[in-house]
């Protein structure tokens, strides 16, 4: 395994290899701010690109660059505007919003990168250990094993109820799953309340909704409350450090994260979304007391973690695909089909 | 009545019209053959109304918590100074958002952005139009250009009439 982890390291630091990273993951993350343009269109974008360079290694560093440039640029849009960029960053604005409108953007940026990058590194590196393991798990989930999933990530939602407020929380969680059913049946493909509307044949995206319960109030709210405006920051952005207190508390939620993203990752169709929505529950559930009540309010470990754990949830994706070809979501379906065609599939 | 009884009430609502379309009209154009399966296209949707109904009545029937902090929380809306909000504002807004995605195809692309930035911000209050509409048209034409000359993916400019 040494041996191979050599030569991988051998490819990858040549000074073009490099310029390839950093180019993938700047691109990745300027246009994964964009609110709605998500990794899967941004790796189409860039595919005449990866394929125009002609060395197959380059053109995988340049768009897994991208992916993961991508979902962390996400995360810009959600902590400043409230307008997540990509679904797996949604959970970020619990915490990176109220933030930013505390005055502490900068910070929460930092924040963000940090995990992101820690997520990122530490999933790398279980994938070069775990990988070959793993592969055979993920095929062992069957749907019986989804539907148990499914349920989990949706228990999560006990994390973002307050007190006495579970009853409210099952019924936006009911009326998600409502939402949910619009579209063609899974089973028969059979139309489901689309009123005979081809837009509603894939029924609601997810990006649009999150959209719609994040990005349009607050931006209605703005508009209806001039005055709000002035009240919260500056808007400019400065003080990018955090405490080494900060730094602490945030540590083990890092560690955390990223072996439970990554996990999750490598389940094919879990993805970004639901490790970051389960690690967000995961940590608020586990915090103690003011910790716990932080939550929602500007913290600094329910930001850390979300950010983590979808950065680490990505190269959890890259198990199926690099192992067994198989690609989990639409992203690394992209992903493996561009390699194939530049040559390394 | 409290604003999240309001909304209980109109879940409930929601879910009986969903749970009507389920029980009773769904499943009308479902082929013999799939009428065997254990599973129908209504089955999840059936189950889902029950429980919305069930659910919106405990949040209906709960007795409200004694609750020690009136303060409005940063973000939600005062309902005791309802009248201090610009709603016309908002309202009008909203309405222009769906009028856009209405004439996005009868008007093309560039129609119906340019109309709704230039009638956005006139609701909003700006009225420097010499301002306002080259800003508009610059705005709408160049996502236009990166859409569909860089990326290639089409988007009709116009008005199906026209081209």
């Amino acid at each position: 395994m040494l041996e191979g982890i050599l030569i991988g390291l051998t490819a990858a630091v040549t000074p073009f290899n490099l310029m390839m990273v950093v180019l993938g993951c700047l691109v990745g993350t300027l246009i994964g701010m964009l609110p709605g343009l998500g990794p899967m269109s941004i790796i189409a974008i860039m595919i005449p690109v990866a394929i125009g360079i002609g060395d197959p290694t380059a053109a995988l560093i340049l768009l897994s660059g991208v992916y993961y440039g991508a979902i962390f640029g996400g995360s810009t849009s959600s902590i400043l505007l409230n307008a997540p960029g990509v679904a797996g960053t949604v959970a970020s604005s619990f915490d990176g919003y109220p933030m930013a409108r505390k005055g502490q953007a900068g910070k929460a940026l930092t924040i963000a990168a940090v995990a992101s990058f820690a997520g990122g590194t530490i999933g790398a590196i279980l994938l070069m250990i775990f990988a070959p393991a793993l592969s055979t798990v993920a095929l062992l989930f069957h749907s019986a094993e989804y539907f148990a999933l499914m349920v989990v990530g949706l228990s999560a939602i006990a994390a973002f109820a307050g007190t006495g407020q579970v009853a409210k929380a099952l019924m936006m969680t009911i009326l998600g799953l409502l939402l949910g059913t619009v579209g063609e049946g899974a089973l028969t493909n059979m139309p489901r309340f689309t009123f005979g509307m081809m837009d509603l044949q894939s029924g609601f995206s997810f990006i649009t909704l999150a959209m719609a319960m994040f990005a349009l109030p607050e931006a209605l709210f703005l508009v209806m409350n001039p005055g709000r405006a002035a009240t919260g920051s500056s808007g400019k952005i400065s003080g990018m450090r955090f405490s080494r207190a900060e730094a602490r508390s945030m540590a083990p939620v890092i560690g955390r994260q990223s072996v439970q993203g990554f996990f999750i990752g490598v389940l094919p169709g879990a993805g970004a979304t639901i490790a970051s929505f389960l690690g967000y529950a995961v940590e608020r559930n586990i915090a103690k007391g003011a910790e716990q009540e932080e939550f929602g309010k500007g913290s600094v470990k329910g930001l850390a973690a979300p950010e983590t754990a979808n950065n680490a949830a990505c190269t959890g994706s890259f198990v199926p695909l690099l192992t067994l070809g198989i690609p989990g979501s639409g992203t690394t379906a992209i992903l493996l089909g561009c390699w194939s065609l530049s040559g390394s599939g | 009545m409290a604003l999240d009884r309001w909304i209980a009430l109109a879940f409930i609502a929601l879910c009986c019209v969903f749970g009507y379309a389920a029980f009773f009209t769904m499943d009308d154009q479902l082929p013999p053959i799939l009428r065997r399966n254990p599973v129908w296209p209504s089955t999840f949707p059936k189950i889902l109304s029950v429980l919305g109904v069930i659910v919106g009545l405990v949040v209906l029937f709960t007795p409200k918590p004694e609750s020690k902090d009136e303060a409005p929380k940063d973000g939600a809306i005062d309902l005791k100074r309802l009248g201090d909000y610009q709603i016309g504002q908002a309202l009008g807004l909203l309405a222009l958002m769906v009028a856009y995605a209405l004439t996005l195809r009868p008007l093309g692309f560039l129609g119906s952005t340019i109309g709704f930035l230039v009638l956005g911000a006139v609701i909003l209050g700006e009225r420097r139009f010499h301002v306002l509409i080259p800003v508009a048209v610059i705005a709408a034409g160049s996502i236009w250009y990166l859409v569909q000359e860089v990326l290639g993916i089409f988007l009709r400019p116009w008005p199906g009439i026209l081209m």
